[in-house]
């Protein structure tokens, strides 16, 4: 076998180069400062300390960022589930061919267009005489434009936006693996079609909502520019309250929240790999 | 009903993205629909000014490095995974995701903390470093599923043939792969050409890359330029998919 039985010892060497180097790499560039930042959330010129943690989680401004973190993000997946879900079930189901592309195709564009650009662009279509306040004054929906840039709902739309594309592939990859003959075994048993999707197919498709809803809510979790151009100073979220402590020189205090929220994404993905296995490998696959 | 909703969805989904592309071309300073008048004076403001340009070679310039890097550094990981048993594999996959996986935040500030001390910070070798670093999991998990699928008879059969491993590799192997390394590095390319919060925090006033003058601009007062250099990354990223998509579909045929 090629490169794993090998007698030759200068080739058996050469061969852990693949794994050494790659490895090397990621712990000197990540790993190593990563680890820089673990050390500093507990340490202060005087030595030890665990006062940035105590403040970072007694602290109301800190506690309700981290709270808004989590909620914005919980709302994001369950709106990417809800949208995302009929477009995947179309894009497996589709009985034209060039539909089932399109629809592909046309989810996956943005994914490679700038997260800058999309998230600038919806500061354009937001903001006051936007396209949005133009289309309800127009409607007669609203009397005077509502504001709608610097608010929660901004942040939540161009989240949803950038992540729906991750929650699509997630389920359109189990959605595949479906068997469609359980469909119509339902069917000849005599099963409405919306029977047969809510209790054959649902069912089938939990493991691409659940590996999606995970993948989509950790991304979530640590979103950075979006916030910061389209929320107000109330929606921050913990990335940008990192940023503005280290910014400040709080060194410490943007260690201990960047610690807490590492802690928190790999919380729940360790508890979500526990039951499903990993789930950013076996997308590859 | 359902494609009505989709199709509405897929509109929803693409059109604002391309909102920003007609106001590159407006004769006025802010942005407001419908263009009431077109004017190329933007275009020409963004040439003109020096800052633009060298953002735009300079995000050029470090995107192909870091494509390079990660693309190399991402194939050998995956090759180390499929080809070699070795303990803590796992621990192994799970390092090469964390890029990913780890808030780009707290990747920025650990990056930055750690490239003050030996001078990083402010450097293209720096950001080469930090883009490429973002872009392994990318790479690693393209090429692992392109792996997966690939067919080892043929490369058995080089070696029955007399082939040497490493022959065999260049020449079986690596053209099958060869749509899925195009594809990575096309990934590596865009993740660096798009990066912004890393670099807020590793670059400075002489390694500003085009995004991070975006953002700039986007924080202060904006003007169209800003609308023209998004058009840009547009075409260039847009550029990307499309060449990723002819690769593929050549190969596949």
């Amino acid at each position: 076998m090629l490169l794993t039985k090998d007698t030759n010892p200068v080739r058996a060497a050469f061969k852990w180069l693949l794994l050494a180097v790659p490895l090397l790499y990621v712990v000197l560039a990540m790993g190593i400062p990563l680890i820089g930042i673990i050390i500093k959330s507990f340490s202060t010129p005087r030595g030890l300390t665990l006062k940035f943690y105590h403040k970072a989680i007694t602290e109301p401004l800190y506690l309700g960022v981290l709270f808004s973190t989590v909620e914005t993000s919980i709302i994001v997946t369950i709106l990417c589930l809800a949208l995302a879900y009929p477009m995947a079930y179309l894009s497996v189901s589709a009985k034209s061919q060039r539909v089932r592309a399109l629809i592909t195709g046309g989810v996956l564009i943005p994914y490679w267009i700038s997260m800058l650009v999309r998230i600038f662009a919806w500061q354009v279509i937001l903001q006051n005489n936007g396209l949005v306040n133009q289309a309800m004054l127009f409607l007669g929906l609203v009397r005077s434009p509502v504001k709608l840039l610097y608010t929660n709902l901004a942040v939540v739309i161009s989240l949803v936006h950038i992540l729906l594309p991750v929650m699509f592939l997630s389920l359109q990859t189990n959605m595949r693996l479906i068997d469609r003959n359980l469909m119509l075994a339902s069917s000849v048993m005599g099963a409405t079609r919306s029977y047969g999707f809510i209790h054959v197919f649902l069912p089938l498709s939990k493991g691409g909502m659940v590996s999606g809803s995970i993948m989509v809510f950790v991304l979530a979790l640590g979103f950075y520019i979006a916030p910061a151009l389209l929320g107000g100073p109330d929606n921050m979220m913990l990335s940008n309250l990192i940023e503005i402590s280290m910014n400040n020189f709080n060194w410490g205090l943007a260690a201990a929240l960047s610690v807490e929220l590492l802690l928190l994404v790999y919380l729940i993905i360790g508890v979500a790999f526990h039951f499903t296995g990993n789930i950013f490998v076996k997308e590859a696959r | 009903m359902l494609y009505f909703f989709v199709f509405l969805m897929l509109f929803i989904i693409i059109a604002p993205a391309l909102v920003i592309v007609p106001q590159s071309f407006t004769a006025l300073n802010y942005f407001i629909y419908p263009i009431k008048a077109f004017s190329l004076k933007w275009y020409g403001k963004f040439m003109q000014n020096g800052e633009w340009l060298t953002s735009l070679e300079r995000s050029l310039l470090i995107a192909l490095m870091a494509a390079i890097v990660a693309t190399a550094l991402g194939t050998l990981a995956a090759l180390a995974v499929n080809r070699l048993n070795f303990k803590g594999k796992r621990v192994f996959m799970n390092l090469m995701l964390m890029p990913m996986i780890v808030p780009v935040v707290i990747t920025g500030v650990a990056l930055y903390a750690s490239f003050a001390k030996i001078g990083l910070n402010n450097t293209l070798p720096g950001l080469v470093m930090a883009h490429s670093l973002l872009a392994i999991p990318m790479v690693f998990l393209t090429m692992s599923s392109a792996l997966a699928r690939f067919d080892r008879t043929l490369e058995l059969a080089a070696l029955s043939m007399g082939s040497s491993p490493v022959r065999a590799f260049f020449s079986v192997t690596l053209p099958v792969l060869r749509p899925a390394v195009v594809t990575s590095a096309l990934l590596s390319f865009v993740t660096s050409l798009d990066e912004v919060v890393v670099t807020i925090f590793v670059s400075g006033a002489n390694t500003k890359t085009l995004p991070m003058v975006m953002w700039e601009n986007l924080r202060t007062a904006i003007d169209p330029t800003v609308a023209v250099a998004a058009t840009f990354l547009i075409i260039l990223t847009l550029g990307m998919y499309v060449i990723s998509q002819m690769v593929q579909s050549g190969h596949n045929r």
